[in-house]
């Protein structure tokens, strides 16, 4: 019997052995180092016209660490931006949209426990590459064992520690280190992982500042952020293992001025804590059990504090400090179970009990030795519990394969139980050997909703639950499409999508984002529909010295709420009509390789006054009119920014030793120094000419970019 | 190892450019599109008007200096009910606004289809149309000093007012304003002076929206039954009870959009945290407002 073992990331490994009774086999496989083995990957993994599932993207970590990054930091989330059908929110940003839905409609799930907050300083994502084993988007199609979100599950899977040796791997950049050490602690048995990275940017800025500063003055300045992913795997024995895998993460910015007068001071602190113990059981050759409990945990506090110093030698104090998150415990349970070849049987079911904290604020002041305040407002937290149970079979008919299923959820909150029921099927027909027609049709329900400025996205964001008034959102996708293999070395596929989203949810017109929120959130939000449409179209070369794609994604994504925009329909700010992303990596030889990667997009639609209207006019005397005017872009985001495009490029020169090998990576984002649109704002033209006259020439709008030209250079390093 | 380090040194020297506070700063001036001026009209009317008003003018790009808008004097401007000409409307010097005295005042009927046509010299003509909306019912209200608490727990007048939905089978619209009329007299009992006094109001009730002239607009899709009982407050805390009297508009729901978006809109101003406002308008082939409204004069016992 030749037993063939691949996954995603590893190299494929064949075992021989005579089948003359049951039989359980432990195979490790080794991990892609080497060129001469991406090669083989492309031949031996499934190919996408043999896979039942649609709309579902895995995209190795090696080549995502290839990809051109903003000041070399590997970042996972922009490398799936370059997908067909996922979009960036804006310049530098993590946030992903998907088939017209928006970050919190994302699932993203590390060693299967949701991930609230992915963005650390606000561009890089929290999912540090070298501690990370495979990465898996599916944007549609979704099987029953997913739920929760609308648009997309994002699965990351952190590495087990080697069982047989010690390996680590590392790297110095421009504005952060990291290490990551493996290694097993009893052979063959149990292992860990640990994996660490900051950044040092304060670090930097701190004599600079300090060299600026006035006599006396002291100005302290922190503005960093670090994470740590650690996994420990335990083999019980040959049916029995168990895996610990935790991460936290934290933003700092803190800064404080003071002098002999006083000080003041402010900031803001944001991260996660991410926890998960999986138990990984065999209960028979055929049916294995995954049971999980996870907790996790995301928190931001914004602070402010002041201090005047009196002449009798007392002092006058003043903090504010405002605090919000979302906390989670659950625990589920997975079985699969593969009674003959034509079948592959999931089912399970799970909850989660959430804690939000919409937004608290406290607020501290002392005046001398007389006054004191303390108080804390909009303290109250709210809780919920989440359920779900799923089935679903993989099963075969021919040349017809059929991913059938169910999942249904159910959510409690305060005096309110909403439940949801939501078929899901998926299908591929295979026309020959190499062309597959696939099809897939899913609904799916949301509970919790993340509260977000279009204008500007900031960690202040803030995670609510559905409530009386505020309806899940519900969705229905449909999306079919072609898959082709051809040349054993490209992967061809065409799909198109249509899709609807029920109770999105929105700020009202007017309603600020920033405060008043820990009272009244759901006063100033609004419910709607989603309406998106579009074609992606992918060609990848996963072999050979140049690998690649090119994908290009056509849509439409319109939003319509009764209490915006007059009830009238309106693209959604990500509305990106075309959406265009190129990679390529060549190696020139073992030791020099190139990746460039170029994007291109249609630009946002904002809403942007660009013309004026009285509506009130009144006399002031025979020749002076005063009017009342009215600003408007005519309907809401009817303005479009500039259109985007960037390339970014790096070159590697690898050198291997007999026990280490290391690269240095030079590159630059946005290479040709595109000036690309972040946010708009209206200015007046004026200055002084050659003669030294001052002129005003008007108003004028001017679109602000943040990224120019960024070279970096790193050095990494394995072992 | 040479081609390395002049590597690196390229890289570094392109990092400390990048450091330069203007290679930062990166600005582009936008071209908008040309702005096509369009009329923009803008005239409220309620049942029971015999003046009527329509301010005729024109759109400008916003990035016209010049701060003054065309008020046309020789635009036409007609009104028709039910597509039978009511009245032209004609220029007023001194209002800047066009206007016209009816000899019987606007009907109330909701069967009245209400037209505004405006044709302005170099523009297309312009139009807007509405159907008068029902008179509200209001079967009862009650003013009570000091009958409540505000949110900051201080004892406040209270007001009630029970509505009931004359047209259950259609989403209807209404603005609710209060007012007390106010007699001064001297010594002698004579009137010394007397006006009215508007009492603004405040509620914890998320069905009522502000509504710009409006202390509360709101739909009656939130009744029970067809019937709402409004609860609200008034800061103003009136010396006594007396001479108060309801205010309670049925709107178009063009006239409900505009009041909620008006009010929203100056509220988002000069705030960078608001999220953006697009103010409703129904001119069709234009910009601005045609609003018609009937109102229930509701005196309190």
């Amino acid at each position: 019997m030749s037993l063939e073992i691949s996954y995603i990331g590893f190299q494929t490994r064949e075992e021989r052995f005579l089948l003359d009774k049951n039989t359980t086999l432990s195979i490790s496989l080794a991990p892609y180092v080497e060129l001469a083995t991406v090669e083989v990957t492309a031949e031996r993994t499934e190919r996408i016209e043999q896979q039942t599932q649609m709309s579902r993207v895995e995209v190795p970590v090696e080549q995502i660490k290839r990809i051109p990054a903003l000041l070399g930091e590997v970042d996972v989330l922009k490398a799936l931006q370059l997908l067909p059908g996922v979009q960036s929110g804006g310049e530098g940003q993590n946030g992903l949209y998907v088939r017209g839905g928006s970050p919190d409609q994302n699932l993203i799930l590390l060693d299967g426990v949701p991930v609230y907050n992915v963005s650390l300083l606000g561009i890089f994502s929290v999912f540090n590459a070298d501690a990370i084993k495979n990465v898996t988007l599916t944007k549609g199609g979704f099987p029953a064992r997913y739920g929760g979100r609308l648009s997309s599950v994002l699965e990351i899977n952190m590495k087990e520690g080697n069982l047989q040796e010690w390996h680590g791997e590392g790297s110095l950049g421009l504005i952060s280190s990291k290490l990551t050490l493996s290694e097993h602690i009893q052979k063959g048995k149990t292992s860990f992982l640990v994996s660490g990275r900051r950044t040092y940017a304060d670090l930097i800025f701190k004599p600079i500042i300090a060299a600026q500063s006035l006599p006396g003055e002291d100005i302290d300045i922190a503005l960093y952020f670090y994470d740590l992913n650690a996994k420990v795997q335990h083999k019980i024995n040959d049916k029995h293992r168990l895996f610990l895998s935790a991460y936290t993460g934290s933003d700092v910015f803190n800064n404080k001025i003071s002098d002999e007068f006083g000080s003041f001071g402010g900031g803001i602190n944001w991260g996660n804590l991410i926890s998960a113990a999986r138990w990984n059981w065999q209960l028979s050759p055929r049916m294995f059990a995954n049971t999980t409990l996870t907790y996790s945990k995301y928190n931001i506090d914004i602070n402010a504090q002041s201090e005047d110093k009196n002449q009798d030698g007392t002092s006058d104090r003043f903090s504010a400090l405002y605090i919000s998150g979302i906390e989670d415990v659950g625990g589920k349970i997975d079985f699969d179970y593969i009674p003959n070849p034509d079948h592959y049987i999931r089912f399970g079911g799970g909850w989660t009990n959430h804690t939000y904290r919409p937004g608290a604020l406290n607020l501290a002041l002392q005046d001398g030795q007389d006054f004191n305040i303390d108080t804390l407002i909009g303290s109250d937290n709210d809780y919920s519990n989440e359920f779900f149970l799923y089935a679903e079979d993989d099963f075969s008919l021919g040349a017809l394969k059929i991913n059938a299923g169910v999942h249904a959820s159910a959510f409690a909150v305060d005096d309110e139980f909403y439940t949801s029921i939501q078929p899901r099927i998926g299908l591929r027909y295979l026309l020959n050997d190499e062309v597959a027609l696939k099809a897939g049709f899913s609904t799916m329900t949301q509970y919790i909703n993340l509260l977000t400025s279009e204008a500007l996205t900031l960690p202040t964001d803030l995670w609510v639950p559905s409530t009386a008034k505020v309806k899940p959102q519900q969705s229905w996708q449909v999306a079919t499409g072609v898959a082709k293999t051809f040349k054993d070395q490209y992967e061809f596929s065409v799909e198109g999508y249509y899709k609807i989203m029920d109770n999105v949810i929105s700020f009202k017109e007017g309603a600020s984002f920033l405060f008043g929120l820990e009272n009244d959130w759901e006063s100033k939000v609004t419910q709607g529909r989603g309406e998106s449409y579009g074609l992606e179209v992918f060609l990848q070369k996963k072999s050979g010295k140049t690998t690649g794609w090119i994908g290009y994604t056509l849509s439409w994504n319109w939003r319509q709420f009764d209490e915006i925009n007059s009830g009238n329909r309106y693209p959604f700010r990500y509305d990106r009509r075309h959406d265009i992303s190129v990679v390529v990596n060549h190696d020139f030889n073992e030791k020099i390789g190139l990746s460039a990667a170029w994007v291109y997009g249609t630009g946002n639609a904002i809403t942007l006054n660009t013309f004026s209207y009285p509506e009130q006019a009144y006399r002031w005397d025979q020749n002076n009119t005063y009017f009342e005017e009215i600003q408007s872009g005519g309907q809401k985001n009817a303005f479009r920014m500039s259109n985007y495009h960037r390339m970014d490029i790096s070159l590697e020169f690898r050198k291997k030793k007999p026990k280490w090998e290391r690269k240095w990576v030079v590159g630059a984002y946005n290479a040709y120094n595109h000036n690309n649109p972040y946010y708009i704002i209206s200015d007046r033209d004026t200055g002084y000419d050659d003669q030294g006259n001052f002129f005003d020439n008007g108003p004028v709008f001017k679109e602000i970019s943040i990224l120019p030209i960024i070279p970096s250079v790193s050095y990494q390093f394995k072992f | 190892m040479y081609k390395y380090f002049a590597l690196l040194l390229i890289a570094s020297s392109l990092y400390l450019q990048s450091c330069d506070e203007d290679f930062f700063s990166q600005v582009v001036e936008v071209e908008l599109p040309e702005h096509q001026s369009l009329p923009a009209i803008f005239s409220e009317m309620q049942a029971g008007d015999s003046f009527l008003s329509v301010l005729v003018s024109n759109s400008k790009s916003i990035l016209e200096a010049d701060t003054a808008y065309q008020l046309p004097e020789d635009a036409v401007v007609n009104l028709y009910q039910n597509d039978a000409l009511l009245t032209t409307l004609n220029f007023d010097t001194d209002t800047k606004q066009y206007t016209a005295m009816l000899p019987t005042p606007l009907s109330g009927q909701t069967s009245n289809a209400f037209r505004l046509e405006v044709s302005v010299p170099g523009f297309e003509t312009v139009e807007a149309i509405q159907q008068m909306p029902q008179q509200p019912r209001i079967t009862n209200a009650v003013y009570e000093l000091e009958g409540t608490i505000d949110t900051e727990g201080y004892r406040v007048d209270e007001i009630t007012v029970d509505i009931e939905d004359t047209t259950p089978n259609q989403v209807n619209y209404y603005g609710i304003n209060v007012y007390q009329h106010i007699i001064e007299l001297d010594n002698n009992g004579d009137t010394l002076y007397q006006y009215i006094n508007q009492l603004y109001l405040d509620s914890n009730d998320p069905l009522l929206s502000y509504g710009d002239k409006y202390s509360f607009i709101f739909s009656d899709e939130g009744f029970t039954d067809g019937k709402y009982q409004l609860r609200a407050f008034s800061s103003y805390r009136a010396e006594s009870d007396e001479n108060i009297e309801v205010h309670l508009h049925q709107l178009t729901r063009d006239a409900f959009l505009y009041y909620r978006s008006k009010d929203q809109y100056y509220n988002a101003l000069d705030n960078p945290f608001a999220e953006p406002v697009t103010v409703h308008t129904n001119i069709a082939g234009g910009y601005g407002i045609f609003s018609l409204s009937n109102v229930l004069v509701y005196p309190l016992e």
